[in-house]
């Protein structure tokens, strides 16, 4: 596949981005590992890192809380990433995103009520369950939306299908909870706090099985961007293609959405940024990146949700949506028109 | 109101009247299950007794006099100024979707109604300031939407979009401000989603002032906004200064958004629902959709806070039988408004 000029300039054009995103990731990961309460000497750390050393307060806070944490984080990332790009890619439409189309909040309610509710359900379940609202979230938002054009309108439809699905979510934890602001903040926003081993061990089987799916998925999306009528005309099923896409897409959300809430916006940009850096939409490349991409976005904005108010806590998905909405805000400008093509 | 139609077909004035006659009897209804249904439960004439403060329960009096009735007529107030400013809204900008929620004057305004309280006076009850703060948040946040849609403003779909983004940005900040002062969740929820819940008489005696003057400001431009309804250019033939009425409308409904912001907070899909079904009752002529959209809006308000008081007093969750539950009102007329919404999304929609 690498005989074709293009593919060839876009291989070697993804080898900067690349170098610079695993650069900052180092970065952020010294600061992760480094900062907080207490603060890590250099020494220390890599004491604590490599040879398993140093105090016994420090080896705990890094190994048990720190480092999960921050793994949690890079996995979390790339999959919303990942799912973004593919849902751009399936609907060709550059706007959306898992939480603008419902498919977060769905899965975000359903386990917002196997918390409230008590279910007793097991914890590797939960994520089957996510799935489930989610797609529900998904299909209801694409329904409703049949037969309109443009990226807009339904854009509009699932934001007010998410307003209802929050405000059940609302009505849930107003009702269930005695005051329980985590529980709000961790289901409508998204937080990455308090989270161990256990939900890294969760996550990562999924992390392992979805990204090498979404990765076989990547051909389907080049010929979906070139449009409906010359993907069919190429000998795609565009309909069937489309829906097993989105599938998959629910499936990386509902995982992520279960151990950390509805994380906005990364899945929205980490594909613009991506695409931006590549100066490419070829799905090959685009999709590992901007996986890499969400990675490095997401861990970076949770240390800025852990640090920059310490000792508060800021839940993270207040971050992403405060810089990423006004980041998708200019995107919309570009788009000026009504309908948004590949 | 029982006095018979004159004509043969009923005529726009008498179906207005009997319009809001009926709304009126709605409303009192709604404002009696309000008064007498709650934790504790009144009987009309108990209810009575304790407003003309001739019942010698001192404590129902407390109850029905100091707990319901400011609550009730805070939901009559705020109703009735979103609903206002919802018809004036969809009237100037000839946008069927308009509401104050969508398009970001709300969350505007309660963005720098956190900021003030938190950072220059923190005593909701008793400042009178509020509404202006407010004010200023609405306007600067309207404008700013406005900007960013540029000289495309007349493509309705975008301008909600960028609204709802911008509103999603701004309860962002309201929140992390709100967490960094480590309120409750009883404020962030009132302040990103409305509740009425713990409202007195200090807080009405700031809103109905706002409530009645801009009623009254708005229905001298009603017979205005009529003209502008027909279009820039002829309004404009007709002698009316187009763009001059269009702010002072524009300031009108921005105020009524802040002024009930300020007491209730951002409460949604209120601005929108009303107007609609008051249209499609007496028609889209303002001088008579301001005051019916108006009404309806308080019926809704206050039917939608009773209830969401009566899930929160009868209807307990596993595990939550001895704690006290409070429904915020927002989320009861999010779940009432939002498929509305988008029963009127498709309609635009699909007419496209």
């Amino acid at each position: 596949m690498m005989n074709k000029p293009h593919s060839a300039l876009a291989g070697r054009r993804i080898l900067l981005p690349v170098f610079i995103l695993l650069f900052v990731l180092a970065g952020v990961f010294a600061v992760s590992m480094k900062f907080g309460t207490p603060t890590m000497t250099m020494h220390g750390l890599f004491d604590v890192l490599l040879t398993g050393g140093g105090e016994e307060l420090g080896r705990m806070i890094v190994r048990e809380i720190r480092l999960p944490r921050f793994l949690l984080g890079l996995l979390v990332g790339a999959m919303l990433a990942a799912s973004g790009t593919l849902m751009q890619g399936a609907m060709n439409n550059r706007l959306a995103g898992p939480e603008l189309l419902g498919i977060s909040a769905g899965a975000s309610l359903t386990m917002a009520s196997i918390t409230v509710f008590h279910m007793p359900i097991a914890f590797q379940f939960h994520p089957l369950f996510g799935l489930t609202g989610g797609l529900a979230g998904g299909a209801a938002v694409v329904l409703s939306s049949r037969g309109s054009k443009g990226a807009t309108g339904m854009l509009l439809m699932g934001m007010s299908v998410t307003a209802i699905l929050n405000g059940l979510l609302i009505v849930l934890i107003a009702l269930g909870t005695s005051n329980d602001v985590n529980l709000l903040y961790t289901y409508l926003l998204g937080s990455l706090a308090n989270r161990s081993w256990e939900h890294v061990d969760r996550m990562l089987p999924w992390f392992l099985v979805m990204l090498p799916v979404a990765m076989f998925f990547t051909r389907a999306i080049n010929l979906l961007q070139l449009g409906d009528d010359t993907a069919s005309g190429l000998g795609l099923k565009v309909d069937r293609t489309r829906i097993v896409i989105l599938i998959v897409c629910a499936g990386l959300v509902a995982i992520s959405v279960a151990q950390c809430g509805p994380i906005g916006y990364i899945s929205l940009l980490a594909p613009h940024l991506t695409r931006l850096f590549l100066r490419s939409s070829d799905a090959r490349f685009v999709l590992p990146l901007s996986a890499l991409c969400g990675a490095v976005m997401l861990t970076a904005a949770d240390q800025i949700a852990r640090l920059l108010l310490s000792p508060l806590e800021i839940p993270v998905g207040v971050w992403t949506t405060l810089v990423g909405g006004s980041l998708f805000l200019i995107f919309l400008q570009r788009h000026r028109g009504g309908s948004i093509h590949g | 109101m029982d006095e018979l139609p004159r004509k043969k077909a009923m005529s726009i004035k008498v179906r207005f009247q009997m319009t809001i006659g009926i709304l009126l009897i709605a409303l009192a209804a709604f404002v009696i299950l309000h008064l007498a249904f709650g934790r504790t439960m009144m009987s009309l004439e108990e209810v009575l007794k304790a407003i003309l403060n001739s019942s010698e329960d001192r404590g129902r009096h407390h109850i029905v006099w100091n707990l319901r009735l400011p609550r009730v007529l805070i939901a009559i107030a705020s109703g009735l100024m979103l609903g206002l400013a919802g018809a004036i809204l969809q009237v100037i900008m000839r946008n069927p979707l308009a509401e104050p929620g969508l398009i970001g004057a709300s969350a505007g305004s309660v963005l720098f109604v956190v900021l003030w309280m938190l950072y220059v006076s923190g005593d909701m009850s008793t400042n009178a300031m509020l509404p202006f703060v407010a004010l200023l948040g609405g306007v600067i946040t309207v404008g700013g939407i406005y900007f960013l849609n540029g000289t495309n403003g007349n493509n309705n779909l975008r301008l909600v979009l960028t609204g709802v983004i911008v509103t999603s940005i701004l309860q962002s900040a309201t929140s992390l401000l709100l967490l960094k002062s480590q309120d409750g969740l009883a404020s962030i929820l009132l302040w990103n989603f409305g509740s009425l819940n713990g409202r007195v008489w200090a807080q009405w005696n700031n809103v109905w002032p706002w409530a009645l003057v801009l009623f009254l400001l708005s229905m001298l431009l009603a017979r205005k906004a009529a003209l502008l309804q027909l279009g820039d250019s002829i309004a404009a033939g007709l002698g009316l200064p187009v763009n001059r009425t269009r702010l002072m409308l524009l300031l009108i409904a921005a105020a009524l958004t802040a002024a009930s912001v300020s007491v209730v907070g951002a409460i949604g899909f209120i601005g929108l629902i009303g107007p609609h079904i008051a249209g499609l009752l007496i028609g889209r002529n303002p001088v008579y959709l301001f005051p019916a959209s108006a009404l309806f809006s308080a019926v809704l308000l206050v039917a939608a806070d009773w209830i969401g008081q009566s899930i929160s007093v009868n209807f307990y969750l596993p595990g939550m039988e001895h704690h006290v539950t409070t429904l915020p009102v927002g989320a009861v007329t999010t779940l009432m408004g939002a498929p509305f919404f988008i029963f009127l999304l498709r309609r635009t929609l699909v007419k496209k």
